[in-house]
């Protein structure tokens, strides 16, 4: 985490801004990025944002601008950013058009908790509310999906609520912001001997449990027979990983991912369990509703984790510890709660407890994992025969990769596949869209990525359909010269929504076949290096090619075309009613 | 059951706090039933007064993410049992004699209602009261022929002192 965030109080000194000066709202803008650490911004010009972009020509040795194809490119980049290198991911456009096509990245954002500036241009100020050419109400349109956001129409706010835009993004449980700054504000001027401001931290993320309480937690962990500890993506926000295994391996508590907590805990992990959820693996789904304690850390028993409410964690007393209040009693209404960061919570646990022999209920876990081995996973990873299955090439990438890329997903069944398959070592080692499931997410989500991380490989997994949500942004790769590796898990068909056909709705596959282009030949017009496997024998060297080719790749897979993933938590149904087939 | 709450919510006094604060509504697809929004004691904080029916198990489900919003400095909910509360209505009633303009009067000076206004065949009461008792006015009146019905949101205060702005986190 930068120091910034561990500041308490934000002022025009601790971000070193000018004593004096006059200066236009646009460079203040960029004098703001800068005082934030921010290096690479995402973005696209337009009318309103025009002085902005033209101040920024005055800074491109500090400040890079990385010229995306379509706005919600430049959101999911700034978020793909974000979420490989924990630092505030900034994204801009213009308005109206500019500012709509953000708001898809901003929702999911908002859902994931990804700390995010989005900086809009706006209409001049005396036009506003006048329907005048390129406005949106860009503030109404985006309240529902911000954390927070502000329109400046006078260039002296500008250090203020940019300042503010930081603070809000990053602090407590982290969003998006949107700021909207009106042309006029971006051209005229001001003085920054007039600039004054203090931010002070918001009360409600601040810690808020008694001695007593705390207590209380660990007496029902001690007392726990059969602890679940699930691990959630404040874990890895709140930079909480380290504290995570100290707490499973004092208590010899097992513990489970959520699909955003992936990483957080390496999968080789003895107490690892595996992914909780829909399409998690079979012990820690069947055994949830055998445990006596279910520990939530950082997480917030979404309905894809929980499967039906009424039949979830029958037997458990439940802990909830969590950044964020409204979270706490949403969907389950625990025996004790701890509000409070990860990692703070975790290190006051961590001395109460109590080494504790759970070796008969470890033990019921490995059972669940041999089962699941034995009945999906080996002849997901290494089929004998027929079309190549999307869990072995991902198996095979994880392989080749030593594990240690940095996978982005895109979402339908790769992604499950992915979040399956992929053995991650390292924090931060997963990106991808959770709680909106935004297809099209994977390749701009995947340049951000490769901004923040230089010296792992980064990988962007992506079905057919997804890549052509945002197929554009391959041309911000070459124009960048990003080193991203991309993999099109090619079976034409929409796969996820298939296998629900298939399963929920009588085979009737309406609207999911897809008629694809020649994806190699697109990547070519690009002039991104390309090629297309569909031979089992040939996979291994194509990603080995691949990984070794300097620069970008992208390896299109044909693979079987009616491959189900399992388990799977049917819609509605109780965890421990996971089928294997 | 479904029962009557009152949700207080003092904020920083800028455009658009009070979409943040109907948009916890409507995504939560509760109606409000009215809404009263002031000036306070304190010259930068509004108060916001929210009225809505709601299972008593839910209120917190919309103070929560109300309190989150980060213009809000405090947000909390009560029940009417703790609340002094009233709310102000104008009603025109239109009357065709002497004889019925006599009988409104009697019966608005009978439950603190004022005529404040009487031209032609109508005249205008204001009515100051809980939400029930200008209802029973309302109802009351019912044999003369209402023109136009107007009433004010719900203003509340608790009936103990306690301290609202506890910690005052306002940007400097």
């Amino acid at each position: 985490m930068s120091d910034i965030k561990k500041t308490k109080i934000v002022t025009p000194q601790s971000l070193g801004l000018p004593k004096s000066g006059e200066m236009s709202g646009s460079e203040a803008i960029i004098k703001m990025l800068l005082a934030h650490g921010v290096k690479t911004v995402f973005g696209y010009p337009g009318g309103a944002i025009m002085p902005f972009y033209d101040a920024l020509f005055d800074y491109q040795k500090e400040l890079h601008h990385v010229l995306v194809r379509h706005e919600q490119g430049a959101a999911h980049a700034a978020e793909g950013y974000a979420n490989a290198s924990g630092e505030v991911g900034v994204c801009i456009a213009t308005s109206g058009p500019g500012a709509t096509n953000l708001v898809t990245g901003i929702a999911d954002a908002m859902m994931d908790s990804v700390p995010m500036v989005a900086i809009t241009g706006q209409v001049v100020s005396p036009l506003l509310g006048t329907d005048a050419f390129q406005e949106t109400d860009v503030i109404g349109i985006t309240i529902p999906i911000t954390k927070w956001n502000c329109q400046m129409t006078d260039p002296k706010d500008i250090p203020y609520m940019m300042a503010k835009a930081f603070y809000v993004a990053r602090h407590g449980r982290p969003g998006p912001v949107v700021v909207d700054i009106t042309k006029d504000a971006q051209i005229n001027t001001f003085d920054w001997k007039d600039i004054d401001f203090k931010i002070k931290p918001q009360k409600h993320y601040a810690q808020r449990y008694s001695d007593a309480k705390l207590q209380r937690a660990a007496d029902l962990i001690n007392a726990a027979e059969r602890p679940l500890l699930l691990v959630g993506h404040g874990v890895l926000i709140g930079d909480a990983c380290h504290e995570t295994c100290q707490f499973m391996e004092k208590g010899n508590i097992p513990a489970a991912a959520t699909y955003l907590g992936l990483s957080a805990v390496p999968t080789d992990h003895p107490l690892y369990m595996g992914m909780l959820g829909m399409h998690g693996n079979y012990a820690p789904n069947i055994l949830t509703n055998e445990a006596d304690l279910i520990i939530g850390l950082g997480m917030r028993f979404d309905d894809r984790v929980t499967g039906n409410l009424k039949h979830y964690a029958i037997k458990a007393k439940i802990i909830h510890i969590e950044i964020d209040p409204a979270e706490v009693g949403k969907i389950i209404k625990p025996t004790v709660s701890l509000i409070g960061e990860a990692k703070d919570v975790l290190t006051e646990l961590l001395p109460l407890l109590e080494n504790k022999d759970r070796s008969a209920w470890l033990a019921r876990f490995s059972e669940g994992k041999k089962k699941e081995l034995e009945t999906v996973i080996e002849s997901a990873i290494h089929p004998k025969e027929g079309a190549l299955r999307t869990s072995e090439v991902i198996n095979l990438l994880s392989e080749l990769t030593n594990h240690n890329a940095v996978v982005v997903s895109d979402v339908g069944q790769q992604q499950m596949m992915t979040a399956r398959y992929y053995q991650f070592k390292k924090p931060r080692s997963y990106v991808g869209s959770g709680g909106l499931g935004t297809m099209g997410y994977a390749l701009p989500a995947a340049i951000g990525a490769a901004f923040a991380i230089k010296d792992r490989p980064v990988l962007a997994i992506i079905g057919d359909g997804g890549f052509q949500m945002t197929i554009q942004e391959l041309g911000t790769i070459a124009q960048e010269k990003l080193s991203v590796k991309i993999v099109i898990m090619n079976n034409n068909y929409l796969g996820m929504v298939r296998q629900w056909q298939e399963l929920f709705f009588a085979k009737r596959y309406s609207a999911t076949p897809m008629h694809n282009p020649n994806f190699v030949k697109i990547c070519e017009g690009y002039g991104i290096e390309s090629m297309k496997v569909s031979e089992r024998s040939q996979i291994k060297s194509a990603i080995e090619k691949m990984l070794s080719t300097p620069g970008a790749f992208c390896l299109e897979v044909a693979v079987e075309t009616e491959q189900n993933v399992w388990p799977m938590v049917p819609a509605g149904a109780s965890v421990s009613d996971i089928r294997l087939k | 059951m479904k029962k009557r709450h009152t949700i207080t919510v003092l904020t920083e006094n800028t455009p658009g706090v009070l979409h943040r604060i109907t948009s916890v509504f409507t995504k939560r697809k509760v109606n409000i039933e009215s809404l009263t929004v002031s000036e306070t004691e304190h010259e930068e904080i509004s108060r916001f007064t929210v009225v809505f029916y709601s299972e008593p198990e839910f209120v917190s489900q919309l103070v929560r993410p109300i309190q989150k919003i980060v213009e809000v400095v405090d947000a909390f909910a009560s029940d009417d049992e703790t609340l002094l509360y009233k709310e102000i209505a104008f009603l025109r009633v239109g009357f065709s004699s002497e004889w019925e303009r006599a009988d409104i009067e009697k019966m608005a000076t009978k439950n603190n209602g004022k005529v404040i206004l009487a031209n032609g065949r109508t005249m205008v009461i204001e009515i100051t009261g809980e939400e029930d008792e200008v209802d029973r006015f309302r109802d009351m009146l019912k044999a003369y022929p209402l023109k136009t019905f107007v009433r004010s949101g719900r203003i509340a205060i608790k009936r103990e002192l306690t301290e609202e702005l506890l910690d005052h986190t306002l940007d400097e």
